[in-house]
């Protein structure tokens, strides 16, 4: 029928082609409906660049976490990770928790922690050996970044491995449902279990590390309660594990499989690894959207929103509307309508380029942001120096997938098979 | 002793990270630059908050004068 062409049936966001490249569809709700009602999962969907900043910017209207109307928060109980500070949307409580923490991945604190970062790729790269051939999430981007984040913690480097394995449980409960939500709370428990006497013992003995500074911080003289601490850790160790891991490995993917043309500039000119990031964020990066709840009614493009409605803000579609980045769908080192430095909570810039929205932006800005490019940088510039002639092991690749990408699956290659020419003795 | 947040305007960035995790010390200016809402800080609190919002901004805009 004439017309029902740009019609959406709601169950396309379930299927696997959607999972798989869910860029067609993008554009579809950004030209024909970019205030979409889907009836089917309950929320609306906002899509365009400019209603998904609107939207992040303006707390008064969109919150995280879904109010009573008589106070209090309404919190999520079936959370992998127990209570922690995601789901304290706008309140104070949730500035105060991001405060304590925030000034360790910025700044000074960040750059006096390169080092351990650099000592932790070192031995990786290490690792991965001279077999001529690595897999790269599996031996290396799955192990970084959860091991840099313990070692920030301050957990026991003699048990890093276990810490990598109960990061593995969690994320794949987090991501899968089914067995492997079992096995994920399975493992939370037993890294619970672990953590208590050692929560105890920096509780009596503080270190100069950062889960010291979590059990020592408080607000109006009342400490977080362990369950809270405990939150807080593993959500650290997934929010700070898990998107950088998934980052790195799309950074390669890029370089391998889609701007394989754009890798030898950048293997002759490290410092383009930042530009990967940035393009990589914007092109398809690991987060694609976020969820917001109305506390009252709003309009958007002439369309009034309900109070308490969930509405999806697809900042994997915002990313790539025409009606700001040219040739959206191209993957470009060099594009000039991209901020390419460090992103900022404001989404504003002095050279008044327009940002990609891979961290958020507002209140809800990613905490870790100048850490996870930090560190997804060194990790890229160490791996293309020490592996010699590096290049893609298998001449297609099945792509960037992810589960449930709108509910907030992260994206990133299941494998990545490298080969490059032993060099180091 | 008296407490001061300054903030260099050329350096600023506009990240707004002093404007969201510190609603109380510090607003949206005029050309997009935050401002600082309260002159002198007295509270232990607000000084605490000063020094974290020093720490977390990207450009090293702010400072606190003690």
């Amino acid at each position: 029928m004439p017309g029902l062409a740009n019609e959406i049936d709601p169950r396309e966001f379930d299927s696997p082609e959607f999972q798989r490249n869910p860029f067609p569809l993008y554009k579809r709700l950004r030209d024909h409906h970019p205030v979409f009602r889907d009836r089917f999962h309950n929320r609306w969907i906002l899509s365009r660049y400019e209603d998904v900043t609107a939207a992040f910017g303006d707390n008064e209207h969109f919150d995280r976490a879904l109010y009573k109307p008589d106070g209090p928060y309404e919190f999520g109980s079936s959370h992998v990770f127990g209570p922690n500070i995601l789901e304290y949307g706008n309140s104070d409580r949730h500035r105060w928790l991001r405060n304590v923490v925030a000034g360790q991945f910025v700044g000074q604190s960040l750059n006096a922690f390169v080092p351990a970062i650099e000592t932790i790729v070192a031995e990786l790269i290490d690792r991965v050996g001279r077999s001529g051939r690595v897999e790269l999430v599996s031996e290396f981007t799955n192990q970084f970044p959860i091991r840099v984040i313990s070692n920030m913690l301050g957990l026991p480097r003699a048990d890093e491995d276990r810490f990598v394995g109960w990061y593995q449980a969690l994320i794949a409960g987090l991501g899968f449902g089914g067995e492997h939500l079992a096995r994920g709370i399975a493992a939370r428990n037993e890294m619970w279990r672990y953590l208590d006497p050692l929560l105890e013992e920096r509780r009596a003995r503080p270190a100069d590390d950062l889960l010291s500074k979590i059990l020592q911080a408080e607000l109006d003289g009342q400490r977080m309660s362990t369950e809270e601490v405990k939150g807080f850790i593993a959500l650290l160790l997934a929010a700070g594990g898990d998107t950088t891991d998934k980052a790195i490995a799309n950074m390669w993917f890029h370089m391998l499989y889609t701007r394989a043309d754009q890798f030898a500039e950048v293997q002759a000119d490290p410092a383009l690894w930042d530009n990967v990031f940035t393009e990589m964020m914007r092109f398809d990066p690991v987060v694609h959207a976020q969820t917001r709840f109305t506390t009252a009614e709003v309009v958007v493009q002439g369309r009034v929103l309900p109070e308490r409605a969930m509405v999806t803000l697809s900042l994997g579609a915002a990313n790539r509307d025409e009606r700001v980045f040219d040739d959206p769908d191209t993957f470009d080192l060099h594009r000039s309508d991209l901020h390419m430095g460090r992103e900022n909570r404001s989404a504003r810039y002095r050279d008044g380029l327009a940002g990609h929205l891979g961290f958020g932006m507002g209140q809800h800005f990613c905490m870790g942001y100048a850490m996870a490019r930090q560190e997804a940088v060194i990790a890229c510039q160490r791996l293309a120096a020490a592996l010699g002639n590096p290049r893609p092991l298998h001449p297609t690749h099945e792509g960037i997938v992810a589960p449930s990408i709108d509910s907030g699956g992260f994206r990133a290659p299941r494998e990545l098979w490298i080969e490059f020419d032993p060099v180091r003795g | 002793m008296i407490v001061r947040i300054v903030i260099d305007t050329e350096r600023c960035v506009m990240a707004g990270e002093c404007v969201y995790n510190h609603p109380r010390l510090f607003a949206w200016g005029e050309s997009d630059l935050p401002r600082v809402r309260i002159a002198e800080l007295h509270a232990d609190a607000d000084r605490l908050e000063a020094r974290q919002a020093a720490e977390v901004c990207p450009s090293g805009a702010i400072t606190v004068i003690e």
